[in-house]
């Protein structure tokens, strides 16, 4: 299990690029954003040759078969649609979700669930815009603890600082102590919900399991916190669907429903790893431009990740 | 039995830590990085056995650093918190 180191700032955009998108979103609407990207995209992928390089490693194991003109179309809407999604958990911090679309069956699910005494590991993952889902847990009973580093978000800040309620939405840090996971255990302890991305590391251990048919490394806190608590598991995954239109998809997995009995640590944290594993290829499958993680998520060697950071 | 031998015991058995009994835990060894060994998965646990066990709440995070020293500062944490000893 080797030990991930904690991902470098974000790479794509400048300060003075988000600023510009920001005063855009604030003073005439997501539109005009979504229209300032057809500029600003083609640079990043035939000026820029690293976005192309770091968009390859997921195309390359999503598309196996592409020749190097369908690899580049593939590369554009990949981009394209980093854009889109970085304007839009953007724009809902600073418009309000009212103006979006968001197609959540169950939400009435996860409220009714989270007024419950047991704490919830909510996974989510860098695909479609999971800001959006945590635009409709802000309604939850109990708080929402997120475990991310902001420095490591510049897009979500403005989603963290400018939602119109944040009251139930906490963020712990995890380069605090011990990761923040004393932290984390703590509101697990009072019922409270955790929200942690299954699909990037963050300096925390891994476990390998095959995605996209090869080897990964992926984070084992959220089943470690899940195992030892005896804490429900919730996996949210969201898609944009259109123009300021997204779908959420919940899957609830009960404690006391999963087949953990007689099995060691690891293999429980296999186990359930296998079971999101399974969940997010399906959705990546669905939606293959909406999976932002611009590393190689493969690379068994890579002791630090450079990653874009969502 | 002394509280900071049942700690021994219980991290011991809960962490389930292989080839070591409470007699190789020294009172002021540190319990993470040099010494025991544990990582912040197993400071998971140690929370879990608090609260299971000594029905302790680690709310301050300050406290919570100065008691996952060693077992003597875990044992002065407990004393002092809890009511179930």
């Amino acid at each position: 299990m080797p030990d991930q180191g904690i991902p470098a700032s974000p790479k794509y955009g400048t300060r003075l690029g988000h600023w510009f998108f920001y005063i855009v979103l604030k003073w005439f609407g997501p539109l005009p954003a979504y229209f300032m990207l057809s500029f600003v995209v083609p640079y990043y992928v035939f000026v820029l040759k690293r976005p192309r390089k770091e968009a390859s490693y997921y195309l390359k194991r999503m598309f196996p078969k592409d020749n190097r003109l369908r690899r580049l179309l593939r590369i554009y809407q990949h981009i394209y649609y980093l854009g889109l999604s970085l304007i839009d958990q953007a724009a809902i911090g600073i418009l309000g979700r009212e103006k979006f679309d968001i197609d959540f069956p169950d939400r009435n699910q996860l409220y009714e669930l989270s007024k419950s005494a047991k704490g919830i590991v909510l996974l989510t993952s860098h695909i479609g815009n999971w800001q959006t889902s945590m635009a409709v847990v802000d309604d939850m009973d109990k708080p929402v603890n997120f475990l991310l580093r902001l420095e490591d978000h510049v897009a979500d800040r403005y989603f963290f600082n400018l939602s119109g309620n944040d009251k139930s939405i906490k963020i712990i840090d995890p380069t605090t102590f011990m990761g923040g996971l004393v932290q984390v255990t703590q509101v697990l302890q009072r019922g409270e919900t955790v929200c942690i991305m299954g699909d990037r590391a963050w300096g925390a251990r891994t476990m390998a399991y095959k995605f996209l048919g090869e080897k990964a490394f992926f984070p084992i806190t959220p089943y470690h916190l899940v195992t030892a608590n005896g804490s429900d598991l919730v996996v949210l995954l969201t898609a944009r669907t259109g123009k300021l239109a997204f779908r959420i998809r919940y899957i609830h997995f009960p404690f006391e429903d999963m087949d953990l009995k007689g099995k060691s640590k690891e293999e429980k944290i296999n186990y359930l790893l296998g079971k999101y594993v399974a969940i997010l290829e399906t959705w990546i499958k669905e939606y293959p431009y909406m999976w932002f993680n611009f590393f190689d998520f493969w690379d068994v060697n890579k002791e630090k990740f450079e990653a874009e950071t969502l | 039995m002394s509280l900071e031998y049942d700690l021994k015991k219980l991290i011991i058995e809960e962490l389930k830590i292989e080839d070591v009994e409470p007699e190789d835990i020294g009172d002021e060894d540190a319990l993470f990085g040099e010494g025991l060994g544990l990582d912040s998965l197993d400071a998971v646990e140690l929370v879990v056995i608090l609260k299971k066990h000594y029905k302790i709440d680690l709310e301050d995070m300050e406290k919570a650093r100065a008691a996952f020293a060693s077992i003597n500062a875990l044992a002065a944490y407990i004393r002092e918190n809890s009511e179930v000893q």
